[in-house]
């Protein structure tokens, strides 16, 4: 089963860019629950961003797979 | 007449064994899990991909490793109401869920002698025989079977008990499956089943809708839906159980952050199986989903709690020893002899 890697992306961009995800959270939470759509969308991008400038320690390009049971 | 000639008219594809007079068109669309007692018994509906659910348990077995403490307290809880009982029960049939938990917190309770293990996935049951060694005080004989819930490949009066801990919210039909349950069992037989609840993963939900309203502008299921309390008693007495008990536990689990929950869901084998799931997760939303988790419902301590509500179900295969409750009218004494006997004064 060939098996993404967005859980240990997510997990790591999460440390690295713990203050924009912090600022990101807090903006949606004040803002629930008259949620739109792009509501939080400045705060958003910033983490975005933080995510692509730690691309080079994410090897975001590798895909692998579960070996299975042999 | 004229509903009889409307209903020559519905395609045959359907396949109706059902009282017509009670059915509308309305009926047969009616997509939900919905289990109103009126006897009729509804066409297939698929609200779960089975085969995708395989494949979860297949990876569920692959990543087992030692012991689950959520998986070991439900299957402990559900065990305890064997203890309950006098009686032996001497053969018993563990379906799917968290079978090696049942298995290894058995503890001679109950009186097992021959344990049926089933599961949907061929790897499960290959990894719970690996596992049979280990178990150091088994005093029962295991039998490992493949077979799915929904089709049960037992035979009618052949078991005295039935466990289901934690396998049976992945059905697309549960009154079908506890009714098999039901003909499997021998008169004066126990159905015990821990499913989970409506509010299970509730934080999850909410953080999942709220995140893919900010960022896709809609959305889609991302939990399946679950049971609900006052549905189960109602589940137990459709499937002609004597005696149904219910009752509910909530536990609340911590995890360092909200991707730890998704791996633990991955590995109990819990992820999204709906047909109707929406089959693109966009690394955006995920992102989006985890920090919204951890900042709506993160502890000081930067960690995310997690419920999991259990419904324990307890029914039992009707047997002429069994109390029942008395015919209407045939009350010998009134209350109001009662209170005379005992005084106004209690005021009770």
């Amino acid at each position: 089963m060939k098996e993404r890697k967005t859980v240990s992306i997510v997990k790591r961009v999460l440390i690295n860019c713990a203050s924009q995800a912090q600022e990101y959270g807090k903006c949606v939470a004040e803002k629930v629950p008259e949620v739109g759509h792009d509501t939080c969308l400045k705060e958003f991008l910033a983490l975005k961003t933080c995510m692509q400038n730690s691309k080079q320690s994410l090897n975001l390009n590798k895909k692998f797979t579960i070996k299975c049971c042999s | 007449m004229a509903m009889g000639r409307f209903i020559r008219e519905w395609p045959k594809s359907l396949n109706l064994k059902c009282d017509r007079r009670h059915l509308t068109p309305l009926s047969i669309c009616y997509f939900s899990t919905d289990i109103g007692g009126d006897g009729i018994e509804t066409p297939r509906v698929k609200i779960f991909d089975r085969d995708l659910k395989h494949k979860h348990r297949d990876r569920a077995a692959w990543l087992m490793t030692g012991s689950d403490q959520l998986l070991d307290s439900v299957a402990d809880n559900l065990l305890d109401r064997l203890q309950d009982c006098k009686r032996n029960f001497t053969t018993a049939l563990s379906l799917g869920g968290s079978g090696e938990a049942v298995r290894r917190l058995l503890r001679g309770r109950g009186g097992i002698e021959k344990l049926i293990m089933m599961d949907m996935s061929y790897d499960m049951v290959k990894k719970l025989k690996e596992l049979e060694k280990n178990l150091t005080d088994a005093t029962f004989e295991t039998l490992y079977l493949v077979g799915d819930e929904e089709f049960l490949p037992i035979k009618e009066n052949s078991l005295e008990l039935v466990i289901s801990c934690l396998g049976l919210h992945w059905t697309n039909d549960l009154p079908g499956a506890m009714i098999q349950c039901r003909l499997a069992l021998k008169p004066d037989g126990l159905f015990l089943a821990a499913i989970l609840g409506g509010d299970t993963l509730k934080e999850l939900r909410i953080a999942c809708t709220v995140a893919q309203m900010e960022r896709e502008g809609g959305i889609s299921p991302r939990l399946s839906p679950l049971a609900q309390v006052r549905d189960a008693g109602n589940l137990l007495t459709r499937a002609g159980f004597a005696l149904p008990g219910v009752d509910v536990d909530q536990y609340t689990v911590r995890y360092k952050s909200a991707m730890e929950l998704v791996e633990h869901l991955r590995a109990m084998g819990e992820t999204n199986a709906l047909f109707h799931r929406n089959l693109i997760l966009k690394r955006d939303t995920a992102l989006a989903t985890a920090a919204i988790y951890q900042s709506m419902f993160g502890a000081e301590d930067g960690t995310v709690p997690a419920t999991f509500q259990v419904i324990y179900m307890t029914g039992w295969k009707e047997h002429p020893s069994q109390q029942k409750a008395k015919r209407r009218g045939s009350a010998t004494v009134s209350f109001e002899d009662i209170q005379k006997q005992f005084g106004s004064s209690n005021n009770q």
